[in-house]
């Protein structure tokens, strides 16, 4: 995995764990006890402190969202308490300071391309998050409204020694009565300004309904989205097989075969998938695709990067299941087969003789020697295979002769065994 | 197929000329393993004028390799033409096997 690609996620735990606990803060202090005390103020500074670490490590990488996320969290409220003390300061501060939850909202984002949005499930989250940080900031306005006129909203239950957690949930009730448009009447502005205000809210309330509703639908549609993709292809295929009169019992294996590659690979077509990249790119993804492979066939190690990309770039994959033959005896092979992983039967005349495992390789003597194969090989379970064509083969060896060295280099290590097999009588 | 031997720096020299496949391993096998039991375990087989090789002669000279190294002899092999040195290499013989590009240098060796 190159290192910047690495730094990056490391720099994304730091975001996530700086966002998660400022925002427990946040929503436990802020919301519960809005006029919380300074020491968790400073607690959430260092915590800033951790984020714009990772903006600083992510400036390169992503500049627009660093920025985005510095200018979230900026201790704007700073400016705010100058001239003023900082105990009256505090519920402006505390208010301010809720800007920061817009940090979970930018990591969703980033989140976005994840399994777990594409499941429903985080923009389930996201949505339930919007509509309580959008609820929260107008009932912190209406909040600030009333304490800052004498005839406001406010003015009885000020006079009454109501609590300031109280009056929180007081202006976040008036919030929510109007935004759902119930309207109990109970609350009403007193001054302009909270006219003004109140006429917003309305609109805003009205607007949010369509966003809702909205959401929600699109939330229930795109739930596990891609996993019912796949599913529908699956029934599509076994509804066909059915049709065909296909044995129910092949056609069960061919469904368990779709479950395992969905579990392996969450993915209905890699290879299109990775066709349908550019070749530096698809090279890259195969490379990490592969890392198995890799590390354990000596060849891809011995390669040189040019060699092993080109390699790479031309190896098939498949995912085959348990029982499926992939080289019959009496049959001239075509490709050499690499086994990334799973387990492979070798049976010759009649007789099991061993098996092949994740890093072996075959093909190779049947394609060299034109022969035909002596031996049959099957998948013992579900394995993963690459195959390298022999015409994939063939321009390799043209236009990088010293594959071949390469080739019997690799050989040397994982040759025991075949060599044992080869006196014996086996092609592979 | 043609074999013919000759005696050289302590070395017996099998010189194979022609096609080495399923009907004319038998040939191959029976001329070496005679050299073998008569004593004769330090091999080179000189394919300088082999045209092709298959499984079955390629297992012929890895029963002969593994027989000559259980008497201290040796299978040496030299003067592979392209085809055949690339059938050598990626079936993995040239590691398994001693392989020279020509007759002097394995004799020197």
């Amino acid at each position: 995995m190159p290192v910047d690609s690495l730094h990056s996620r490391r720099v994304w735990h730091w975001l996530q764990l700086s966002a998660v606990c400022a925002s427990i803060i946040l929503i436990g202090a802020g919301l519960v006890f809005p006029l919380a005390g300074v020491g968790l103020l400073l607690a959430l500074y260092v915590l800033d402190l951790i984020a714009w670490y990772g903006l600083w490590q992510a400036r390169h990488r992503s500049p627009r969202l660093a920025f985005t996320l510095l200018l979230i969290t900026a201790p704007w409220e700073l400016l705010f308490i100058s001239t003023a003390v900082v105990d009256d300061a505090l519920p402006l501060i505390w208010m301010l300071r809720f800007t920061r939850l817009l940090q979970l909202n930018m990591l969703s984002v980033h989140h976005e391309r994840s399994e777990l949005s594409a499941s429903g499930y985080l923009k389930l989250v996201r949505l339930i998050f919007n509509i309580a940080l959008t609820t929260h900031i107008c009932a912190c306005v209406w909040l600030v409204l009333g304490l800052s006129n004498a005839d406001s909203w406010l003015a009885p239950l000020l006079e009454a020694g109501l609590a300031d957690s109280s009056l929180y949930i007081r202006s976040l009730y008036w919030t929510i009565t109007t935004m759902t448009t119930v309207g109990y009447g109970d609350i009403t502005p007193g001054v302009d300004a909270e006219y003004l205000f109140a006429a917003f809210v309305m609109l805003v309330g009205a607007s949010f309904y369509a966003y809702v509703i909205g959401n929600l639908a699109s939330v229930l549609a795109q739930f596990n989205a891609q996993k019912s993709a796949y599913q529908e292809r699956v029934r599509v295929v076994a509804n066909y097989l059915r049709n065909q009169q296909v044995p129910v019992e092949l056609i069960g294996r061919v469904q368990n075969y779709y479950d395992r590659r969905w579990q392996r690979y969450r993915h209905y077509d890699e290879q299109n998938l990775l066709n349908d990249l550019p070749g530096s790119l698809s090279v890259e993804v195969k490379a990490e695709l592969a890392r198995n492979l890799i590390a354990k066939v000596p060849l891809f190690q011995m390669v040189s990067l040019p060699i092993r990309d080109l390699l790479l770039g031309k190896l098939r994959l498949e995912f085959v299941d348990p029982g499926s033959l992939v080289t019959r005896a009496g049959e001239q092979t075509h490709r050499i087969v690499f086994i990334a992983e799973g387990e492979l039967e070798v049976e010759y005349q009649g007789a099991k003789i061993g098996t092949l495992s994740a890093g072996d390789y075959f093909g190779n003597h049947s394609l060299i020697l034109q022969e035909r194969a002596t031996a049959t090989v099957t998948t013992r379970g579900f394995s993963e295979l690459m195959y390298l064509d022999q015409h994939e083969y063939e321009r390799i060896k043209r236009d990088y002769p010293e594959f071949v060295d390469m080739v019997s280099k690799a050989m040397s290590i994982n040759s025991e065994q075949m060599t044992e097999w080869m006196l014996e009588g086996v092609v592979l | 197929m043609n074999i013919t031997t000759s005696e050289e720096n302590n070395h017996t020299i099998v010189s194979i000329d022609g096609k080495v496949d399923t009907n004319t391993s038998p040939d191959l096998e029976r001329t070496l393993s005679g050299l073998i039991e008569a004593g004769q375990v330090n091999l080179l087989a000189d394919f300088e004028n082999l045209s092709f090789i298959s499984s079955a002669g390629l297992r012929v000279l890895l029963a002969t390799a593994k027989k000559t190294k259980a008497q201290s002899g040796s299978l040496k092999v030299c003067a592979l033409n392209p085809t055949v040195k690339e059938v050598f290499d990626i079936s993995g013989f040239s590691t398994i096997l001693s392989v020279f590009p020509d007759r002097t240098s394995a004799l020197g060796n």
